[in-house]
């Protein structure tokens, strides 16, 4: 568990993209769409953030390069594709608990979201 | 076009970067541009350009950042190659920082005045007196500057002394007399109060004076009210008008005070005298050919119109600049070469021992390789690291050199118009900085360009052997060869130089240097305007010392030999028609008082010296050196024989009382001139600026306890006569080769350091190559070797080396002599002794260096020799 803890907080833009690729392999671009329309357009990566962000990803093992083509209706060749690995699946979950901890925190002083 | 665009723009990432996920970026630029209708495709150029800078940025400090833990990894594993190193550029760096400092300074850097190109000193050539180079008479001036149409403004000055009296211990000030044109002229303001005006240069106005920041601060402690006060000089009320800014100094660095040039219509008339300086300023658009077809008119129009004054005589001009003496320019640029020697040295060494590494580090390349490190991030890995090293050293360097600059100060020549104090700005740090940068891509050329090349997967096979015919150790061999070179000339130009300044000061002068002290009292004009008064002075003092304790003997001259290297004067013997024909004789003349001979032991060769019985009413006798008698009169015995000096003011005609030997007058390493002495009681009383200024003591015991004494009788013979100038004989003496004694010096320390840095360099190959070869050597003496045979291969080796390295170095040597020539003062380049020196003291250095790694070598056990690897 504290291996994980290396890794948080996590930046937005990573946090996106783990939750991007938690249900599906995607390709960049599908990333980048996924977190666009999850967001309501309010967080864009950029190509060089995401890329970037990706580069570091894969270094530190969060996410893996896969070789199975899994959306031949769109497939380029030269798109890679992308998925969770198991330390990045773990460092997902931990964020979110760290979050979840943050949210009932607040509560707990009586914060609330205005429309909730 | 637009994806052309885009993956020209992908160029400023990484390459590892790009090559990875170019295709993917412009797939999605190409993704994201479709969907974009054309007023948003703005918006969307803008994002990628903002996104691949920010990108690219990221990258590369994130890469720098891994290279720098690389190397500072690597360096915890060698912190004796990084100390090295570092040491190396550091000593390089500096010393080249702080040369550079120097040559900037006094050589480069333009003066600090206005427009400073178009300002030239102008000089006259006088045939008719033998003058090459003089300065120009105040007649000339005058025309020249009514009758040229090349200058914008012409200035005349001079040097003058005062004493200034008053408040206060009174004191002698260098001064300088100048007409009222040469602030504007060189585009100088006071820094408070006003310049001179013209109004200023007329004969009958008002004293003024204008004070040098120097002596402001150091006289009247800075205060501004100074301005509108009057100070006494030379016992005349002159009014301050302002004072000069700090930085000012003209035309030297010690002048205190600027006063106004003044002269009757009958001085400004005067066409003998030559003794004003001139500077001038160009026009708009006046070439220096232009400007000198100008003087040639006017040169041969004067010449036509006073021939017994002007025949022959020209007038040519030399850029201020320029006037830097060119002994003090060679020396700078010997030092700049030296200090660059010790760079390239230091560099070579570097090299060297980065190849080492590079091949002990093969095997770690060669994995970095296989495991996906690119070629170029290997090489960039190697460029940081040196690059790490060498700007580490650049920093230490650049203190280095800060820590220096006081001493090097010294080596600014006073005769020019620029201040003593060095200061480190932007250009030198930038030169730094640029050196830093060079020195540590150069040193790692070599093994960048072999791992560019291809450090390939065989290194792993390799084992770590390495012949020493290969491509590598050709390269080890040729820098070590090319240090030893270096090292060798910089020795010979030491030595060169140290056998020349030895020389100089084993010069006898001629006059007596040992127990003698001296100083100058000059006497204030108008009170001492009188010859007879001046006389009265010198007799009451002269009488007062003779009988201090320990005195044996005291004499007044006009200047001390060296003090005064000028007023050399044409003379001809009585009644010779053809007395003022070229080339005339000209002679070195001195007025002094009697017991001046006696003091500086001149012996009497012929005849007799000055007595009692030369007085101002007897005819006037002179004192002449053997050189002069023999010039003017081969054959004859000159006593008593009559001469007169060509001067039309001069009218005296002497008679040769006796004959002394020849003294160095004008300086040791000046051609020296045929002497004349006349009496001071006989001498025309008008030559009030020859008259005995500078009083020599020959005296027994302690020369500084005899000094408060002499004050005490100079002030009993005029207590408002201010002393100046109190220094030994000894002294006076040895100040003639300080110059060459501080560039001696500092070339002396960067020959030590280039030698000791060679000497490293040979150690460092020979234990390389020791440790690379132990199994050979393992083998060779597993074989029956023995430990004799052992030791000689490697000490040949070393010394083979060395050798071709002297002998490049002594045709190096030469050849430095050659350019050096007139710094030698007659030794030749290759002078046998200095040469044998070198070539001994580098041969010991490399015996020293060779034998450690031979000894080690003799003591490999084969059997571990050969267990290795």
């Amino acid at each position: 568990m504290s291996d994980h803890q290396a890794f948080l907080p996590l930046s937005p833009a990573v946090f996106q993209i783990l939750l991007a690729l938690a249900d599906r392999e995607r390709h960049g671009y599908a990333i980048i769409q996924d977190v666009e329309a999850r967001t309501d357009g309010r967080l864009r990566l950029s190509p060089g953030t995401l890329y970037s962000n990706l580069k570091r990803m894969l270094e530190k093992g969060l996410i893996r390069e896969t070789s199975t083509r899994p959306d031949p209706a769109h497939d380029d060749e030269r798109r890679r594709y992308y998925r969770l690995s198991r330390l990045g699946r773990e460092v997902a979950t931990a964020e979110l608990a760290r979050l979840e901890q943050l949210v009932r925190q607040a509560r707990s002083f009586g914060l609330e979201p205005a429309g909730g | 076009m637009a994806s052309r665009v885009y993956r020209l723009m992908l160029f400023l990432l990484p390459k590892a970067f790009r090559l990875e996920y170019g295709d993917e970026m412009a797939a999605v630029f190409a993704d994201r541009r479709r969907q974009a209708d054309w007023r948003s495709r703005w918006w969307l150029w803008l994002e990628v350009l903002l996104d691949i800078v920010v990108t690219a940025a990221r990258e590369h400090l994130d890469i720098l950042r891994r290279d720098l833990r690389c190397a500072a990894r690597t360096f915890r594993r060698s912190p004796g190659y990084a100390a090295i190193a570092v040491l190396t550029m550091t000593l390089g760096i500096g010393a080249n920082t702080a040369i550079f400092t120097l040559v900037d300074h006094t050589l480069v850097r333009s003066l600090p005045f206005e427009d400073p190109d178009r300002l030239v000193k102008v000089w006259e050539r006088a045939p008719l007196y033998g003058y090459t180079e003089v300065q120009p008479t105040p007649g000339n001036y005058v025309d020249w500057v009514a009758q040229n149409q090349v200058f914008a403004s012409m200035a005349a000055y001079t040097s003058t002394v005062r004493n200034l009296t008053g408040s206060g211990m009174p004191e002698r000030l260098q001064g300088c007399q100048t007409t009222s044109g040469l602030l504007p002229l060189l585009g100088i303001q006071p820094a408070f109060g006003r310049g001179l005006t013209a109004a200023d240069d007329a004969y009958d106005a008002p004293h003024v004076i204008l004070l040098s920041h120097g002596l402001w601060q150091r006289r009247f402690g800075g205060a501004r009210d100074i301005v509108g006060s009057e100070l006494l000089l030379d016992g005349i009320p002159h009014e301050v008008v302002g004072v000069m800014p700090a930085t000012f100094h003209f035309p030297s660095t010690d002048v205190d005070f600027w006063i106004p040039l003044r002269f009757t219509e009958e001085q400004w008339a005067d066409r003998t005298n030559h003794y004003l300086e001139v500077l001038a300023r160009f026009g708009d658009g006046v070439t220096p050919a232009l400007a000198q077809a100008d003087l040639d008119v006017i040169a041969r129009r004067l010449d036509a119109e006073y021939p017994e004054t002007n025949r022959d005589s020209s007038i040519f001009f030399r850029s201020l600049h320029n006037e830097v003496s060119r002994s003090s320019r060679s020396a700078l640029i010997l030092l700049s070469l030296a200090a660059l020697g010790v760079l390239a040295i230091g560099c070579a060494n570097l090299a060297n021992l980065l190849l080492a590494r590079a091949t002990d580090r093969r095997r770690e390349m060669a994995v970095r390789r296989v495991l996906g490190a690119g070629k170029e991030s290997l090489v960039r890995q190697l460029l940081t690291e040196n690059l790490v090293l060498s700007s580490t050293g650049g920093v230490l360097g650049i203190v280095t050199a800060f820590l220096c600059l006081p001493l090097l100060g010294h080596l600014v020549p006073g005769s020019v118009p620029i201040d003593k104090a060095l200061h480190l700005d932007g250009r030198v740090l930038a030169f730094a900085a640029a050196l830093s940068i060079l020195t540590g891509l150069a040193f790692a050329l070599y093994p960048v360009w072999k791992v560019s090349r291809g450090a390939t997967t065989e290194a792993l096979r390799e084992g770590n052997r390495e012949g020493v015919g290969g491509r590598k150790s050709q390269v080890r061999n040729a820098l070590v060869v090319a240090e030893v070179a270096i090292s060798v000339v910089l020795l010979i130009g030491t030595g060169l130089l140290i056998k020349a300044l030895l020389r100089i000061s084993h010069l006898d002068p001629g006059f007596r240097t040992e127990q003698v002290l001296t100083l100058r009292t000059s006497l204030p004009l108008p009170r001492y305007q009188e010859r007879d008064d001046r006389q009265l002075f010198y007799d009451q003092v002269l009488t007062r010392v003779r009988a201090l304790p320990g005195v044996r003997d005291a004499g007044y001259a006009g200047f001390l030999p060296f003090v005064m290297r000028g007023i050399v004067w044409p003379v001809g013997v009585e009644g010779d028609p053809d007395a003022d024909k070229p080339p005339v004789p000209n002679a070195v003349f001195r007025v002094i008082t009697r017991g001046y001979l006696e003091t500086m032991d001149l012996p009497i060769l012929r005849g007799r010296g000055f007595g009692f019985q030369d007085t101002a009413e007897s005819p006037p006798m002179a004192v002449v050196s053997e050189s002069f008698a023999k010039r003017l009169w081969p054959d004859r015995d000159p006593v008593g024989l009559r001469f007169e000096f060509l001067w039309p003011w001069m009218e005296d005609v002497y008679t040769v009382a006796g004959v002394v030997t020849d003294i160095k007058a004008r300086g040791l390493e000046r051609r020296t001139m045929p002497q004349v002495y006349v009496l001071h009681a006989q001498a025309p009383g008008y030559l009030t600026h020859h008259a005995p200024k500078d009083l020599a003591v020959y005296a027994d015991g302690d020369l500084e306890s005899l000094v408060p004494a002499l004050r005490r009788v100079i002030a009993e013979v005029d207590e408002e006569q201010p002393i100046s100038d109190i220094r030994t004989m000894a002294a006076l003496v040895a100040s003639e080769t300080t110059d060459r004694r501080y560039q001696l010096r500092l070339l002396g320390a960067f020959a030590a350091l280039a030698f000791a840095m060679a000497a490293l360099g040979i150690y460092g190959v020979l234990s390389y190559l020791i440790s690379q070869r132990s199994q050979e050597i393992g083998v060779r003496m597993a074989l029956g070797a023995r430990v004799g045979q052992v030791t000689t291969m490697v000490l040949g080796t070393g010394l083979r080396l060395a050798a071709v390295g002297i002998v490049l170095g002594l045709g190096g040597g030469v050849l430095l002599g050659g350019t050096l020539r007139h710094l030698l003062f007659g030794v030749v380049p290759f002078d046998p002794s200095v040469i044998a020196w070198s070539v001994a003291l580098c041969l010991t250095a490399c015996v020293a260096a060779c034998s450690l790694p031979a000894w080690r070598a003799a003591r490999i056990d084969p059997i571990t020799a050969l267990r290795l690897d």
